[in-house]
């Protein structure tokens, strides 16, 4: 008789005394799975049916072949051949489900899909998020205003942790400045949306995300329309006519806001409009004069700072769709990057607030470029004093007429580009009260600055001062670039 | 639900549980799902191979497997050809056993089937994942004792918890 190893599988295991392999004696396999069974009666009822024959779910091999393909029970087995017992692995969907979505124990909308539970695993392993927060998140919508510094760190973090719907406010093309610091966009979409450019990026990241674009200047009449149906609102504006009117929409609709802000090396964050806590009115009753008010492009930041308060905003906004933690809701972050200090100041809900105080009198959206002082001419210059445009002042260059150019911007924005080929001078606005003597009373002066808000006080100035043959240049050196020399580097 | 993420910490904080696990790490349960919502409408199986330790089974690697039975797309068997091959490994350098088997239910509950209770075999797993119109859900885990399939703890965490960069 040949000599046979049988491979048990797991489960027959405990059958045999927790053998894996059994060593057994017979001529042919039917022989040998009756011995099987005969020594050990608990596989009977396994392997055998009622008339003694191989059932039908369970398959014989010996060595590499299936018994079925040789000659069943009867195969010839030789000394040293393994047989083995293999499962037959089967089932099948119930009949009576098939189609149906209802039913105990359907998995609701909502759950996660596998994909989702691995790519969130990081949130889901953390007692504080798991499957109910990373499902909170799923379903959270979170609008942002402005996709720049602050925008893109917030959105990159708001995308990737998984938040269902992220809509985005901005009307900007990316510009090569831009770069510095928004890691939003990058080199391959300068000149076009940002939005655009904001999609793309998001969408790569995580796929899950619904992006919702809205390439439009936020003003008193769309507000309420575009921050309607969003759970949190993260401001990342750099302008105070835009923060006020996003507090006060956010107050109307009560959607908390994270705000944020930077100034060369300092930033700030806070989060108002939340149940109980203050606005940004509370912190900030008026706006501060525009003229006090640092254009962003002048003042310059260092571009790190978005990054560190976008990703503070985003941090605040995940903490409240999970309900987590304390918000900074009355508090005011303020950070030093300088000495990297980070010290947050109380700020109190103020019940005189004419916002979210107890008798509101803002209750709809007002013109908040007015309220600012901020209108269209107070920031390309008041109107008052004579201009001229830049094709005006190619033509009188060209036509050689005496004329002296003065640009009245800082040294550094002259390194970037100046009208130094048509003999323009610097003398930054500041130094220029002490500065005078140098400029010809009796010339025809022509004062230019970035985009014509400076050079307009600048000819005010110059004006009072016995300059009365001085005009201001229309657009400033943005405008020349635009229109007299592409080639220009601006900024 | 006992679909249950739990995380090392908090098993820790509750003590070893007497019930019985499954572990399943996210990338498979990732890539499993989407080989079944491939295989949709149709049924998907294959076989999950890993480690076991008391009630404890650690999911490492899952092979999917061709769907041998012939005719029918609301039944699944596995090729025994390839079931023979992982059986014969086990075992072997990597030290895997099989641990038990995962089919889906297309646009059905992840519960186990009057024809899944017929042909069950006891101490396997069976994963069993809902497949609704292409998009797979979340599975749960059955084994068939005397008295009938009961349900098995899935966990679902992340491959090698403790050698993987945070």
């Amino acid at each position: 008789m040949a000599k046979v190893t049988v491979r048990i599988p797991t489960p027959l295991r405990p059958l045999v005394g927790e053998r894996a392999e059994l060593n057994l004696e017979g001529d042919r396999v039917g022989d040998v799975l009756r011995e099987l069974c005969a020594e050990h009666q608990g596989l009977r009822e396994q392997l055998l049916d009622g008339e003694e024959r191989l059932r039908n779910f369970v398959n014989i091999y010996v060595d590499d072949r299936n018994i079925r393909d040789l000659e069943g029970e009867q195969t010839q087995l030789a000394d040293g051949e393994q047989l083995s017992i293999i499962p037959s692995i089967a089932g099948g969907r119930p009949a009576e489900a098939k189609g149906a979505a209802g039913g105990n124990g359907t998995a609701v909308a909502d759950d996660l899909t596998p994909q989702e539970i691995h790519r969130y695993i990081r949130h889901l392993t953390m007692p504080s998020v798991g499957l109910e927060g990373q499902k909170k998140l799923k379903e959270s919508a979170v609008l942002l205003v402005g996709a720049g510094g602050l925008g893109s760190p917030a959105a990159l973090y708001l995308a990737a942790a998984g938040v269902g719907r992220l809509g985005i406010v901005d009307f900007d093309a990316v510009d090569v400045t831009n770069l510095q610091r928004q890691i939003l966009h990058d080199t391959r979409w300068l000149g076009r949306s940002k939005l655009e450019s904001a999609r793309e990026r998001l969408t790569n990241l995580n796929p899950e995300v619904r992006i919702e674009t809205y390439e439009v200047k936020l003003t008193a009449d769309n507000a309420l329309d575009v921050l309607r149906g969003y759970d949190v609102v993260v401001d990342g504006s750099d302008n105070f006519p835009t923060r006020y009117l996003v507090s006060d929409a956010c107050v109307l609709l009560g959607v908390p806001t994270v705000y944020g802000a930077i100034f060369r090396f300092d930033g700030q964050a806070s989060v108002f409009g939340a149940p109980g806590g203050p606005c940004y009115r509370c912190l900030f009753r008026e706006p501060p004069p525009a003229e006090l008010v640092p254009n962003c492009v002048e003042a310059g930041v260092l571009g790190v700072l978005p990054g560190v308060v976008g990703t503070i905003q985003a941090t605040e906004a995940v903490k409240l769709i999970l309900g987590l933690g304390e918000s900074l809701a009355g508090r005011l972050l303020l950070i030093d990057s300088l000495r990297m200090d980070f010290r947050t100041v109380a700020v109190q809900k103020d019940p005189a607030c004419p916002a979210c105080g107890d008798e509101p009198s803002i209750t709809e959206l007002i013109d908040y470029e007015l309220f600012c002082g901020m209108t269209d001419a107070g920031v390309e210059g008041d109107g008052d004093v004579p201009e001229i445009g830049v094709e005006e002042l190619k033509a009188a260059l060209d036509a050689r007429e005496p004329l002296a150019i003065l640009d009245v911007r800082e040294e550094y924005e002259w390194v970037i580009c100046n009208l130094g080929r048509y003999g323009a001078r610097l003398i930054p606005e500041s130094e220029l009260v002490g500065r005078l003597g140098e400029i010809d009373p009796k010339a025809r002066l022509v004062v230019y600055c970035r985009s014509g808000a400076r050079s307009a006080k600048a000819v005010e100035f110059l004006q009072q001062a016995g300059y009365t043959d001085a005009f201001n240049l229309r657009g400033g050196i943005l405008a020349w670039g635009q229109k007299i020399d592409p080639e220009m580097a601006v900024y | 639900m006992v679909v249950r993420v739990v995380s090392q910490a908090e098993r820790r904080e509750a003590g070893s549980p007497a019930v019985e696990l499954l572990l399943l790490p996210t990338d498979l349960l990732a890539r499993i799902g989407e080989d079944l919502a491939r295989a949709y409408p149709d049924e998907g199986c294959g076989v999950l191979l890993g480690r076991v330790c008391m009630d404890r089974r650690e999911a490492i690697r899952a092979v999917p497997a061709e769907n041998v039975w012939d005719g029918r797309s609301d039944r699944y068997q596995i090729d025994p050809e390839i079931l023979r091959e992982l059986l014969t490994a086990e075992g072997g350098a990597e030290g895997l056993r099989v641990l038990g088997f995962y089919h889906s239910h297309p646009d059905a509950d992840p519960e186990p089937s009057a024809t899944d209770r017929e042909l069950a075999w006891p101490w396997y797993h069976y994963v069993i994942w809902p497949v609704r119109e292409g998009v797979a859900g979340v599975p749960r885990a059955w084994r068939l004792s005397e008295s009938g399939f009961v349900e098995i703890e899935l966990q679902m965490e992340q491959a090698g918890l403790t050698g993987r960069q945070p």
